[in-house]
């Protein structure tokens, strides 16, 4: 039964393929086309396999008959192509007329005018069918092998679909050698594939096949969603065939699940459809079903009609034998069931004819132990253990056969096996020996490796050598520069600092021509106060000068040694006020004391003006007495400065007031304390003590 | 009138004091730097500022001088011996209602103080808010003018990041502008 029903399904297959082709010619006017003389024979191959794709699907016999016409009109105007295509849809129409060996002889011609051709994609195809024919032939694992070839053939030109369908035939295949999960296994790689391709018809088809094996394998809900979806896009590309196989298998499932009328109703349908396409063999089994569903519902009148339109219709298809038989045997128990022994012998009598026949051995024994109980329903007990024995004896040749089957092919199998390991054992051995080569070549290329090494050590050694020698001489090079760019801003720097000194030496000479024209101005001056006036101008201008002077003097540009300028300021301020010095002791203590010019100006100002008032009024009587001045950081306070200029002289007058002074000096002396953010302090004891702090150049510039 | 003397250089002070009361005006205090010139300026009345652009502290004359445009509306003067094109650039900027260079002779601030007082109420007016910036802010406003980034403003004036948005937040506060594309527009009307 399975068998039959495989073909079946490999037919619906195909004609779907030149279904979803989709050619819809006006077949009048194509047959109009061959009538006229005009038209070549070349041309009339064309039309005709034109002709052969709209029968197929509606009439495979007019189908195959339009294929053979194209094939001889091919052949006599040796039309490579138009053979090779005809024979190629000839071998198509066989494969549902189950036209095995004619399919083959077609096959046979096609095949080397495909691969002359380099068609590859035709070639698959072609393939295909031959694996098919060899899988109607009963010849599974030569139908596996084709089937591999086809999908590598498919493979080649990317073909997902085509590989889908063949990979689905190789789990046909094993479906036939009863290996339902190999079977399974294939048909998911078919289902991957062909979603992978996208193309629905590839995806419904395979999704039917798994359906089957749910069904096969009793799950009912699997298979129902199987053929719901493989019916839902077999609707949508309108391939009639795939639709009726669905429902069919819907009406099925329907029956297991006791739903009779919807059994019978999803039953129709499929009936109606494969009516349309005078599917003779899907009606055969169709009308078996419905038997099978009337039986269950106990209707014997309509069980009686179907069975036996299945067996009417048996007359209608090639190479019926096989199916017949079964059909008798199904028709055989249903007289049986229905008390009718005598038309149950006759019907089983004629399937037992058929299957030894045929030697169809499956059918044989399904046919016999039909009999058997047949019989014994008759209460003739003896012939049915006569048969019950026959029953057993076939049952147990087919169970041998199978078994020597699978044995065969294990054994192959193992030969298979024995010679793969054998191959690779030898190539294992010609391995080791071309390591043992290998070794030897290695041993001596050893010797020359290490005097290449040697080489190559020594070569690598002068290129180190000289690389470094080049870096040394880089980074000499580099050093050169630097140090030039070195000498180069050093020089810069040294140009910039002559030309500062130049200018304070400027500023002090012009500072110099000033006082310079005090003096002068002061010789013409009879008046001791004005005199004395022009003097104290002079000598301002003359410890600013200085400062100058000190500057681009001292190593330090920017700033101003202030131990030797005291110390030089004083020895000035003696001999400006001549004639009083002689018995004065000044001391000078700086610290080392360095001070920049913004600080240096008003601080020599101030030591002036204190030491000069000193020198003028602490000692009016004998000159003789001590000046003390010391400048010092404070301890704790770098920013601050610390100044006291005292003397052991007469003092400050009683009426000495800082806030309100009328002379010039000591108001200067107060007004650059507060240009310097200082103080002062005086005090009035044993002669005068000035104390002033003042803060440095950076403290000040941090002020706001 | 009462004149507030700004000059680091308290002996340069000191002669301007003599020079402004022989002149007949009062000299209400000398500043030595921003912070005292500030505390003169806001503890009474002022009719005019001599002002020296470099003073004593870290903030200059032109600081002082933006404050006053923007806090107050007296008139002031730049006397200073700095006549260099980027100080000057940097004095046009706060309006100054006249600049005077060292050394300078009485008659010269006889005579400047004398065009400022002639504008009366005119004097001290600033036509224009430029006059708002610090001297830091103009800083970062011309280099804003010259198409800097942020980053390069605070590369080229040797300040962080971060100082440069607040200068640029307080310089679209002073202009009324709400963005660089606007500051920058006032500034190009100027001519800067």
């Amino acid at each position: 039964m399975r068998h039959q029903f495989y073909v079946i399904l490999c037919c619906s297959l195909f004609c779907s393929t030149a279904w979803a082709q989709g050619l819809n010619p006006n077949v009048d006017s194509l047959e109009q086309c061959l009538a006229a003389p005009e038209t070549t024979d070349s041309m009339k191959v064309g039309v005709l396999l034109e002709l052969v794709g709209h029968y197929f699907g509606r009439d495979f016999t007019k189908s195959k008959q339009y294929a053979d016409q194209s094939l001889t009109l091919a052949l006599k105007s040796n039309d490579q192509k138009g053979v090779a295509m005809a024979s190629l849809a000839a071998s198509k129409a066989c494969i549902y007329l189950s036209q095995n060996d004619e399919g083959m002889a077609y096959v046979s011609r096609a095949e080397p005018l495909f691969k002359n051709m380099d068609d590859t994609a035709r070639l698959a195809d072609l393939t295909r069918f031959k694996g098919i024919f060899a899988l109607n032939s009963a010849l599974y694992e030569e139908a596996i092998s084709i089937f591999e070839e086809s999908d590598r053939l498919f493979a080649a030109v990317n073909d997902n679909a085509g590989r889908a369908m063949s990979i689905m035939d190789i789990g046909i295949a094993y479906l036939y050698l009863s290996t339902n999960e190999k079977a399974l296994k294939y048909y998911l790689e078919a289902l991957d594939l062909a979603e992978m391709s996208g193309d629905r018809y590839a995806i419904a088809n395979v999704k039917n096949s798994i359906g089957q094996i749910y069904y096969d394998q009793g799950k009912m809900k699997e298979c129902t969603d199987m053929m719901r979806q493989s019916l839902e896009l077999a609707e949508q590309i309108d391939d009639n065939i795939l639709i009726s196989d669905c429902l069919y298998y819907l009406s099925r499932v329907a029956n297991q699940n006791q739903q009779f009328d919807a059994a019978l109703q999803l039953l129709s349908k499929s009936y109606i459809i494969d009516s349309m396409q005078r599917n003779f063999r899907g009606r055969i089994h169709k009308d078996l079903h419905f038997g099978e569903i009337y039986q269950n519902q106990r209707n014997d009148v309509k069980v009686r009609f179907h069975f036996n339109r299945a067996y009417q219709l048996c007359d209608s298809i090639v190479q019926k034998e096989q199916t017949e038989s079964y059909v008798l045997a199904r028709l055989g128990s249903m007289y049986r069931q229905q008390g009718d022994y005598q038309q149950s012998l006759k019907a089983l009598e004629k399937a037992v004819t058929l299957a030894q026949q045929e030697q169809l051995l499956d059918l044989l024994y399904d046919a016999y132990y039909n009999l058997a109980l047949t019989y014994e329903a008759l209460g003739n007990t003896d012939v049915a253990f006569q048969f019950h024995k026959r029953y057993a004896q076939v049952k147990d040749e087919v169970l041998n056969q199978k078994r020597e089957e699978s044995f065969n092919r294990l054994q192959v199998l193992y030969e298979d096996e024995q010679k793969k390991a054998e191959i690779s054992r030898l190539t294992n051995e010609s391995t080791i020996q071309k390591q043992q080569i290998a070794l030897q070549e290695a041993s001596a290329a050893q010797e020359k490796q290490r005097s290449l090494i040697l080489i190559i050590g020594i070569g690598g050694l002068v290129i180190v050598v000289t690389v470094l020698l080049m870096l040394f001489r880089n980074k000499a090079k580099s050093n050169q520069i630097l140090s030039q760019q070195k000498d180069e801003i050093e020089r810069q720097h040294l140009q910039k600092e002559i030309l500062l000194k130049e200018i304070h030496h400027r500023v002090k000479n012009n500072l110099q021509v000033i006082s310079s024209l005090f003096n002068l101005q002061s010789s013409n001056i009879s008046d001791k106060d004005a005199l004395a006036a022009v003097k104290e101008g002079q000598n301002r201008v003359k410890s600013i000068a200085l400062i100058h002077q000190k500057l681009y003097q001292h190593e330090n540009i920017a700033r101003v040694d202030f131990d030797e300028y005291i110390t030089e300021l004083v020895a000035y301020l003696r001999s400006s006020f001549a004639g009083k010095d002689n018995a004065l002791e000044i001391n000078v203590e700086a610290n080392a004391i360095t001070l920049d010019i913004d600080t240096a100006v008003p601080l020599g100002l101030i030591i002036n003006e204190l030491v000069s008032n000193s020198i003028k009024y602490a000692f009016p009587e004998n000159n003789e007495g001590t000046i003390n001045i010391t400048l010092d950081h404070e301890a704790d306070e770098q920013e601050k400065l610390h100044l006291t200029v005292e003397d052991n002289g007469i003092g400050l007058p009683l009426a000495f007031d800082v806030k309100h002074l009328e002379s010039l000096g000591l108001k200067l002396v107060n007004m650059l304390c507060l240009q310097l953010n200082g103080h002062m302090n005086y005090s009035n004891g044993q002669g005068t003590r000035f104390d002033i702090t003042v803060m440095n150049t950076d403290f000040r510039k941090q002020v706001e | 009138m009462r004149v507030l003397v700004i000059e680091d250089e308290i002996i340069i002070a000191e002669d301007i004091r003599q020079i402004l009361q022989s002149l007949g005006h009062e000299v209400v205090g000398i500043a030595l730097n921003y912070t005292q010139a500030m505390q003169m300026i806001d503890s009474q009345s002022i009719d005019l500022a001599l002002i020296d652009i470099v003073l004593s502290g870290s903030k200059t004359g032109i600081d002082v001088a933006a404050e006053i445009r923007q806090r107050h509306h007296f008139p002031f003067i730049f006397l200073t011996s700095h006549a260099d094109a980027a100080t000057v650039k940097k004095a046009k900027l706060v309006q100054p209602d006249g600049y005077l260079l060292k050394p300078f002779s009485k008659d010269d601030i006889f005579i400047t103080l004398e065009m400022v007082f002639a504008k009366g109420a005119e004097a001290g007016k600033p036509d224009r808010k430029l006059a708002y910036l610090s001297e830091r802010e103009t800083d970062v406003f011309l280099s804003l003018l010259k198409g800097f980034t942020d980053q390069e403003i605070a590369d080229d004036l040797y300040i962080s990041l971060n100082t440069v948005k607040t200068h640029l937040k307080n310089i679209y506060k002073k202009l009324e502008v709400k963005n660089r594309l606007e500051a920058v527009t006032i500034g190009t009307r100027m001519s800067l």
